[in-house]
């Protein structure tokens, strides 16, 4: 009896322990931080050097269902580090919700004032004068300098050196221009040290690399906030940046981004009012958020579309047709079948809409596209006419091949499920067996080592979701230039269409050989009616970005090609 | 005794060495591989892929990357997670806190609850008390915890207001004991149900089984007093196995610990595991796997070191 009472005693020291322990990190952490809690609000802008008295201040409180990888822009890959870096770390232009770039640390480069030269090889920048960094140290020219020599550095180890390795020398002839001379065209040039990354401070990195550094967690930015503390797993915590060139801005004190990974927590803690903002709302749950008193689910279109690719080849060799879609009366009787009505109605509750081209969003998105009208006579007529005949249960057939056909997608997305039954039902009216194959999305999008599915071309139709950024150029060569067609040994493009067309292959290069946006818009618009005629890529729905918003959060207004954050300087708290 | 506390420590570290061993090669043929997140990405071309691996020896062979990997484990360094680019012991060690304070409020509470209704059942065998906690039990045994986790939250946090949803703590402000219990509530009950409705149901047969031994009814006839025949006879020795049972089950508590870490935000190496698992980040998740097996060995040498204090038929050497 006596052990057992001192085991007891052992677990409860233990217990206290570690509750005492935790709690002094805790605290540590935090006193970096300006103090918040009980009218704290007014303590972090007294205590700072900026003017206060425009300032409404407040504390906002934005649920994440993801935690960032790092904050370094060059590094991350998940979506929730652009959120909260974004705040922090400013790039030399940015887009606005047309797609149109609009200055940040520097003027816009244009041909028009020569600031881009006619052969497109050199761009100058004009910085924005007065900008210093949050630590009061200023920026200057040779941050954008810096920031191209460490991205070319191998030993950091970044996401992508693309355009950076097609810069021949960066010149700074003084500390508000740089000169950014290219050895080769390379189109979306206006988005290099921009979009979606950012400009390092020279001061901060000089003579480090990446490897383990502090900067990866904690950035050191010219934006309207700045990091103050990261609890990991639980919050990053943001304050309003003493020294950012817009006295006035931002409007709040500070950002707390909580880290919530699961949706139903999430519709906990906005019900409680323990969140005031939460980012991406799960169309599965978005009823949830709509029947809330005094929240909003704000609906921003993205460029990404969901869409059905057809395998031209069958399996991964593009010289031998598809059984079904190497006939294009297939692949277009296929189109004509679907109705998106019920789909976008019915299983998106009507918060998106249909989309009609691959690029359905910005500059290069061609106007006044349709898709064909849902006609199942139509298309059982074509069926009819290639030579596919019901084979007695309502399935047709052709030599004695029915026509059955496999969908897959990654698995466990039930809105993508739904969609996969909807469209069984409607392929059936015209006689196409629907079979409904869904695999991991490793397994679908695994490279050609890995047996990955799409790369094999061992699938009929994916379902799948992609869209270009501000700049489509890589988007469209990656996913359907001829050269992108995924083969061994190692085959790394994404064209697993398997799609050869000469026309296509110069539309897309055309547009990557200027930067006339004229010219470019032109070329996509060839090259979006090429892949559209060609019927192996059937848009379905464009993805809307869904966030919730308490009522009492003001100023917010959608951006397709920014996150949910991207103007959070001019959000303000009602009381 | 510590001779024997000794030789196991020593015998642990071949078992270690498997498990990595087994654990680094599972990871390695998991499709996808620690480019995965990468792929897909428009503007992450095919030798941008090429270059990060060699940069962090991914294109090495296996099992070259394997000695690496452990020859830098053994002296302190775990490697840099590829997603976080901080160093992992540092990225574990700033989680685990929290989880052994959540498994050791578990245990606690496990415990605390546990002894007195096991034996109360015991000793009420077969009466309205047993047949209630009986139920009561399997209701706790079937129950699952991440639904529970839910329920516990709807209902005491979004209904009644009590307890916050989630996390350790306010975000960004200093706090007390108090609003750490406050904050530890719910996710401690959700965490000790299962092993508490165990426990109890554990302790109540093994009571059971020793109050039907002939030195009972012996004891009963000798005319000793009830609280003395139960607690000084029968639960001294039905506690033995018991106190085996609780460390032996003390890893439950860590996968527990996952599921429960997700729902109330509680930022543990659960967590960081299920995070790192779904961003393929190998050496995170190896050092999470190594720091597990060597929780459950010493859980298990603490079950066999507590054995033999307890029982004093039982010698280790």
């Amino acid at each position: 009896m006596k052990r057992m009472a001192i085991l007891f005693a052992v677990l409860a020291l233990v217990a206290a322990a570690c509750g005492g322990g935790s709690g002094g990190d805790t605290e540590t952490t935090t006193s970096t931080a300006a103090p918040a809690a009980t009218g704290g609000g007014d303590t972090v802008t007294t205590s700072s050097a900026a003017p206060t008295s425009e300032r409404p201040g407040g504390i906002l409180t934005v649920g994440l269902f993801q935690e960032p990888d790092n904050l370094n822009p060059f590094l991350a890959v998940q979506t929730a580090s652009r959120i909260i870096r974004d705040l922090v770390l400013e790039g030399l232009v940015d887009a606005d919700p047309g797609g149109n770039f609009i200055p940040e640390l520097s003027a816009v480069p244009s041909a028009a004032d020569g600031t881009i030269s006619a052969d497109g090889l050199t761009v100058t920048y004009n910085l924005v004068d007065g900008v210093t960094w949050s630590d009061g140290h200023p920026f200057t020219s040779a941050d954008v300098k810096f920031t191209w020599e460490t991205v070319m550095n191998d030993a950091n180890a970044v996401t992508t050196q693309k355009g950076y390795d097609v810069i021949a020398s960066i010149d700074t002839p003084d500390d508000q221009t740089v000169v950014v001379t290219y050895s080769e065209l390379y189109s979306p040039a206006l988005s290099l040290f921009s979009i979606p990354e950012a400009i390092l401070p020279a001061h901060v990195l000089e003579g480090a690399t990446f490897g383990e550094a502090e900067f990866n967690r904690i950035p050191e930015g010219t934006g309207p906030f700045m990091v103050t503390a990261w609890d990991s797993g639980q919050s990053i915590i943001l304050d309003a940046n003493p020294n950012y060139r817009d006295p006035s801005r931002p409007l709040l004190d500070r950002i707390v981004f909580k880290i919530i990974p699961d949706q139903n927590a999430g519709i906990a803690q906005m019900r409680t009012g323990d969140i005031d903002v939460f980012w991406n709302v799960d169309s599965g749950v978005v009823e949830q958020f709509q029947n809330m008193d005094g929240v909003t689910v704000q609906v921003t279109p993205s460029s990404n579309v969901e869409y059905l690719g057809l395998n031209l080849s069958s399996g991964s060799d593009p010289a031998q047709p598809h059984f079904a879609f190497g006939d294009s009366n297939v692949r277009k009787a296929l189109a004509m079948a679907i109705d998106r009505t019920p789909i976008i109605e019915d299983l998106l509750f009507g918060l998106s809409e249909a989309a009609t081209s691959p690029i359905g969003l910005g500059w290069a998105s061609p106007e006044g596209l349709s898709n064909p009208p849902y006609d199942p006579d139509g298309a059982r007529a074509l069926l009819e006419a290639a030579g596919w005949v019901d084979s007695g249960d309502g399935i047709r057939e052709k030599d004695g091949q029915r026509l059955t056909l496999e969908i897959s997608t990654p698995t466990g997305q039930q809105v993508r499920e739904l969609t996969e039954q909807v469209l069984q039902e409607q392929f059936k009216a015209v006689g196409i067996e629907l079979v409904i194959n869904n695999v991991p999305a490793a397994t679908l999008f695994g490279n050609w080592a890995e047996n990955g599915k799409l790369q094999r071309g061992d699938f009929d139709i994916a379902m799948d979701t992609w869209g270009p950024d501000l700049d489509p150029a890589g988007f469209l060569s990656i996913l359907f230039d001829s050269a992108s067609i995924p083969q061994d040994p190692g085959g790394q493009g994404w064209n697993f269409f398997r799609l050869q067309s000469d026309k296509l292959d110069k539309a897309i290069a055309d547009g990557a050989s200027t930067l006339d946006l004229e010219a470019r818009k032109a070329a996509y618009r060839i090259a979006v009616q090429e892949i559209l005629d060609a019927g192996v890529y059937i848009p379905l729905y464009k993805r809307s970005k869904l966030d919730a918003f308490n009522n009492r959060v003001v100023g917010y207004s959608p951006n397709p090609w920014g996150e949910v954050t991207w103007n959070a300087e001019e959000w303000t708290i009602n009381n | 005794m510590l001779k024997f506390i000794l030789k196991r420590i020593l015998q642990a570290v071949p078992i270690l060495i498997g498990i990595s061993l087994v654990a680094f090669i599972l990871l390695q043929l998991t499709p996808g591989g620690p480019t995965a997140a990468y792929r897909g990405i428009a503007n992450i071309r095919g030798e941008d892929l090429a270059r990060i691996e060699a940069e962090l020896g991914y294109d090495r062979p296996i099992i070259i990357q394997y000695f690496s990997w452990l020859g830098q484990f053994i002296t302190g360094d775990w490697g840099i997670s590829f997603v976080a680019r901080r160093p992992v012991f540092g990225l574990i060690m700033e989680r685990l806190p929290a989880t052994l304070l959540l498994m050791a409020a578990g245990i606690t509470v496990s415990l605390i609850i546990s002894v007195p209704l096991g034996l109360l059942a015991a000793i009420k065998r077969d009466t309205w008390v047993d047949h209630t906690l009986t139920f009561t039990s399997f209701v706790g045994l079937s129950i699952p915890v991440f639904w529970l986790g839910l329920m516990l939250i709807i209902v005491f946090s979004v209904w009644l207001g009590w307890f916050p949803t989630g996390g350790m703590g306010p975000p960004g402000e200093e706090f007390g004991i108090l609003t750490r219990l406050k904050y530890l509530t719910l996710p401690t009950t959700a965490v000790s149900m299962v092993s508490l409705s165990f426990f109890t149901r554990y302790l109540r047969a093994s009571m059971i089984e020793t109050m039907d031994e002939e030195y009972m009814r012996f004891s009963k006839a000798r005319g000793l007093p009830p609280v003395r025949r139960y607690m000084r006879h029968a639960f001294r020795n039905a506690g033995i196995p018991f106190v085996t049972v609780v460390a032996i089950h003390i890893p439950e508590f860590l996968v527990g610990a996952l599921v429960v870490e997700t729902i109330f935000t509680w930022p543990g190496t659960g967590r960081l595991f299920w995070d790192s698992a779904l961003r393929f980040d190998y050496p995170v998740l190896m050092g999470v796997l190594v720091l597990g097996s060597l929780m459950v060995l010493l859980s298990n040498l603490l079950a066999d070191v507590l054995y033999g204090q307890l029982d004093p038929r039982v010698r280790l050497d």
